[in-house]
């Protein structure tokens, strides 16, 4: 009876755990194709899947995304307020799945996403509800960006700091006409990207020029204009503003690489298995936007590409750890089943090779980059046509795709546009009149 | 015996699955806290604290010696300047029960409930007999506005937060724009999230 229970944990436990490999694998590629499929159809086939328990957070993650860039905000913000739950319950130490993972595999840990996953998720809800109107519930999830940033900082690398979640801080801020507290996280943007030795696109350079005209700190914009060579004036009140948030690409899915060598002295396949991101293929495309005979285009605020890799980076030397906790549990399993049974003893060798895997979860249908610009218009209404850039889109742009194909502004407005790329729509919130 | 720990210990980690789903009745009264965040317990202490505020306070009969009736107060705005996603609706109900309970003060439909009531009526115009039927412009026009906001303050570090919630409501004179009545009710708590889980 105890060897047929042994036999068959023996046999099970590497299917169960090659099926979610599997299932890990749809997943990827389902991202992967997500930069030419619709996102409709990207989702769909997501949620015919069936997520384990501990992958459930990932997959809240990336049906609450989909449902954003399709403009389902209303089912994107559940879904990722449960999977802000899910992670947010998750930050303690598991001791059950820590043990899994230093006997079996990373894979058997819950999913908690990275840093810049968790601050990301505050960020899209924050677009969400500014989409659905309620600026209110948008400034909540600014907070809770700050409140988790402060969480993850660290004094000597900028692990889950994010320019563009201080942007949308800032651009909440100033919809709600806190201008002090808009010019701070303008700030922190700037200085982020600095540390970061990324060039800070014009428009966040506006906005903050912009912000300290408005709060009378002619020095400030003074010091601004001399930096950034840009003209700084009183706003037009006959013209609109206008922010352009675009999401570019789909961020690279992690990758598993594997290695099997037959060890003389341990008389035992060793076997490891660890996640790495592959190079990226990313090219940046910036979105033009030809409005009321002016050009406009966006510039990268962040690059997801970069901050995946920087959060795989920083937790490299725990994974390394636990790999190498793994193996020698592993090897002791082995050796000790061997003692008693050499046949059996390679079964087991068999086993923990079958089992070993590298857990190579993550958000993976974040765009590649954040990109964003700010222009004015005359008031009025404006035709809107979907991206001029990206070439190789243009072909593929029907107007019945288009949620909005016209822009009504009025004088003194704020209109803040979410443009998803792989949607190849636009979608628009405006400011209340004051 | 090794092997067997191994695997005991393999098969407890694969094998770990939630219960069943327990309810339990409480009273409503009762102080439950499980996150940390805005719950039932914090909207009722609010709303006990400023209707007992309001209550004590002389502007109903001050204006009810000045005009010979109560007060009609509506319910303006209440913005959440908060770190969480609080229903504010609850606590603004409880004061409006409590305090047209009292029969001192008399409540008007706000702007967001008379929409409704307006397109009711111009269907009664239509459709309701004439005995029945509800004219329009009669309504009462408000004394007093409602307004106010909830402001936190979270200190965060590590596992442990101190979070500070302030809930500031205003009435504000529409005649003449003069603030009768500022409530004010401060709540603190220190939360301390678990380090380990099973």
């Amino acid at each position: 009876m105890l060897l047929l229970k042994k036999t068959l944990l023996t046999v099970l436990l590497p299917v169960l755990l090659q099926a979610c490999a599997v299932q890990q694998q749809q997943l990827n590629d389902l991202a992967e194709r997500l930069d030419y499929a619709s996102p409709e159809s990207t989702l769909l086939a997501l949620q015919a899947t069936i997520p384990s328990q501990r992958d459930r957070g990932q997959y809240l993650l990336n049906t609450g995304l989909l449902k954003s860039i399709t403009g389902d905000f209303e089912g994107a913000v559940r879904d990722l307020q449960s999977a802000k739950d899910i992670l947010n319950s998750l930050q303690a130490i598991s001791v059950s799945e820590n043990l899994a993972a230093a006997t079996v595999n990373e894979t058997l840990r819950s999913y908690d996403g990275s840093p810049s996953e968790r601050v990301l998720l505050h960020v899209l809800l924050s677009i969400d509800y500014l989409m659905l109107n309620d600026l209110d519930a948008a400034r909540v999830e600014v907070l809770q960006a700050q409140v988790v940033m402060n969480e993850l900082a660290t004094a000597d690398r900028p692990v889950g700091q994010l320019a563009s979640a201080h942007y949308v801080a800032g651009l909440v801020y100033e919809l709600g006409g806190e201008l002090d507290d808009a010019r701070i996280s303008y700030r922190k943007a700037l200085n982020l990207m600095a540390l970061r030795d990324m060039t800070p696109p014009l428009s966040l350079q506006r906005s903050l020029q912009s912000i300290n005209w408005r709060l009378g700190m002619d020095e400030g914009s003074h010091r601004y204009r001399e930096q950034f060579f840009l003209p700084v004036g009183p706003p037009d009140p006959d013209m609109a503003e206008i922010v352009v948030i675009y999401w570019d690409g789909v961020v690279t899915s992690k990758r598993g690489t594997s290695t099997s060598v037959w060890a003389p002295q341990l008389n035992q396949i060793v076997s490891l298995a660890l996640p790495y991101y592959p190079p990226s293929n990313y090219v940046e495309k910036p979105l033009y936007l030809s409005i009321a005979g002016g050009q406009h285009r966006t510039e990268t605020i962040e690059d997801i590409e970069t901050l995946a890799r920087e959060d795989l980076g920083d937790e490299s030397a725990a994974i390394m750890a636990m790999t190498l906790a793994r193996m020698v549990s592993k090897y002791q399993l082995v050796d000790s089943v061997k003692d008693q049974n050499p046949g059996l003893g390679m079964v087991a060798n068999f086993f923990t090779l079958l089992t070993e895997a590298a857990d190579t979860r993550s958000w993976n249908m974040l765009p590649s980059t954040i990109q964003i610009a700010r222009f004015s218009l005359p008031a009025g209404e404006h035709p809107l046509p979907y991206p001029l850039g990206a070439e190789s889109q243009q072909a593929e742009l029907t107007e019945s795709k288009l949620t909005e194909s016209k822009l009504t502004v009025g004088a003194g407005e704020k209109v803040v546009l979410f443009v998803p790329g792989v949607s190849k729509r636009i979608f628009s919130y405006t400011q209340a009149s004051p | 015996m090794k092997m067997r720990i191994y695997l005991a210990i393999i098969l407890s980690c694969l094998l770990v699955s939630g219960c069943g789903t327990k309810v339990t009745r409480i009273e409503t009264n009762e102080t439950v806290d499980l996150s940390g965040a805005w719950n039932d317990t914090d909207s009722r202490l609010v709303a006990e604290e400023m209707i007992a505020d309001a209550l004590s306070h002389p502007w109903t009969s001050n204006f009810a010696g000045q005009a010979g009736r109560a007060p009609a107060v509506i319910v303006g705005t209440v913005r959440n300047f908060s770190h969480e996603h609080i229903n504010i609706k609850t606590f603004v109900a409880d004061m409006e029960r409590a305090l047209v309970n009292s029969g001192r003060v008399v409540f008007v439909a706000s702007s967001e409930e008379r929409g409704e009531i307006r397109q009711e009526r111009v269907d009664q115009d239509l459709n309701a007999s004439e005995a029945t039927r509800n004219a329009a412009g009669q309504e009462t026009g408000a004394d007093f506005m409602l307004q106010g906001q909830i402001n936190t303050i979270v200190d965060a570090e590590g596992d442990e937060q101190v979070r500070y919630y302030q809930v500031d409501l205003t009435l504000i004179s529409l005649a003449d724009n003069r603030k009768v009545w500022i409530g004010q009710k401060k709540i603190k708590k220190f939360v301390e999230n678990a380090k380990v889980r099973y």
